[in-house]
């Protein structure tokens, strides 16, 4: 995958970080997920939102239960203790602002933007044979995972983006 | 004061009221999920609102539409856009529809603020 189209969501990630949520985090190099890889159990709650136009990317937002309630606790700036439908709808809202934060830099332009779709990380689907790269994430107290599918339009995947969110993983 | 804050996800809300009110003492907030919630939130609030923040991308009705159809009645409240639509296109569009402002997501609470000051300072000199 063209390096091009991963920086920016990595400068948009720290953005949001360093503008709204205000936890310090370190990111891990982005490497290739095996076939095989299945990192599910790790994680809580992961928010998929599909770009549609010049190619056809997925972006996916994975974190673990203390990583959301660490994240939510800094961009409301109330402490957070369970997971409840607060913390999926604030997932999905930093998984919004990176993914569009991150569609002014890509080298493509003309791209649209699904909702966000918060569900269990065990029903995160791509299209098959798509390429995923991972970047780990920790913020000291949790940990989170950005992954990136992406491959070339075609006439049947170049859609208008639209996807129904579906918050069913409280 | 009174803001109405339109925006479909209630911790973007929670986040814009927090600041707002650190900002605006004794500020009262109206709160809408939804471009059609809010212009039923307009149409029912007693003296309307002093000032409007909105969000682009909602369901059931949008940002941009909202503030068309609030535009057709209603040509004096503030209404600044708060969005994560940061292409320049998308800005002129908003300002041709008839926003006041335009504060890209992510922001701080300082940004907003300063915004929103700077909205309703030139409004009112410019009146």
């Amino acid at each position: 995958m063209d390096v091009a189209y991963i920086n920016p969501f990595i400068a948009s990630t720290r953005s949001v970080f360093e503008t709204m949520i205000k936890v310090p985090f370190q990111l891990g190099r982005p490497y290739l997920k095996s076939g095989s890889e299945r990192l599910y159990k790790l994680f809580r709650l992961s928010a998929q939102m599909q770009f549609s136009g010049p190619a056809e990317l997925f972006f996916t937002l994975n974190v673990t239960e203390a990583a959301v309630l660490s994240v939510v606790s800094g961009l409301t700036g109330t402490r957070v203790f369970e997971l409840n439908s607060e913390c999926c709808d604030a997932v999905a809202e930093v998984a919004n602002m990176i993914a569009n934060g991150a569609k002014k830099d890509l080298p493509a332009t003309g791209f649209t933007v699904s909702a966000p779709r918060v569900i269990r990380p065990h029903r995160i689907k791509y299209p098959p044979g798509m390429p995923i790269v991972a970047i780990p994430a920790d913020t000291g107290i949790g940990r989170f995972m950005l992954e990136l599918g992406m491959r070339e339009s075609t006439e049947e995947t170049a859609g208008d983006g639209e996807a129904t969110p579906v918050m069913d993983a409280a | 004061m009174k803001i109405l804050l339109v925006d479909d996800s209630r911790t973007m809300r929670n986040i814009q009221k927090r600041a707002l009110a650190d900002a605006f003492a004794g500020a009262e907030f109206g709160e809408a999920g939804d471009g059609v919630e809010a212009l039923s939130v307009v149409a029912e609030a007693p003296g309307g609102f002093d000032l409007i923040l909105v969000d682009w991308n909602m369901p059931n009705m949008d940002g941009l539409t909202f503030v068309q159809r609030l535009r057709a009645t209603d040509k004096r409240t503030p209404a600044v856009m708060v969005t994560t639509e940061a292409e320049k296109t998308r800005v002129m569009d908003a300002i041709k529809a008839g926003v006041n402002s335009y504060v890209i997501k992510p922001f701080t609470p300082q940004m907003l603020i300063e915004k929103v000051r700077g909205t309703l300072e030139r409004l009112k000199a410019a009146a």
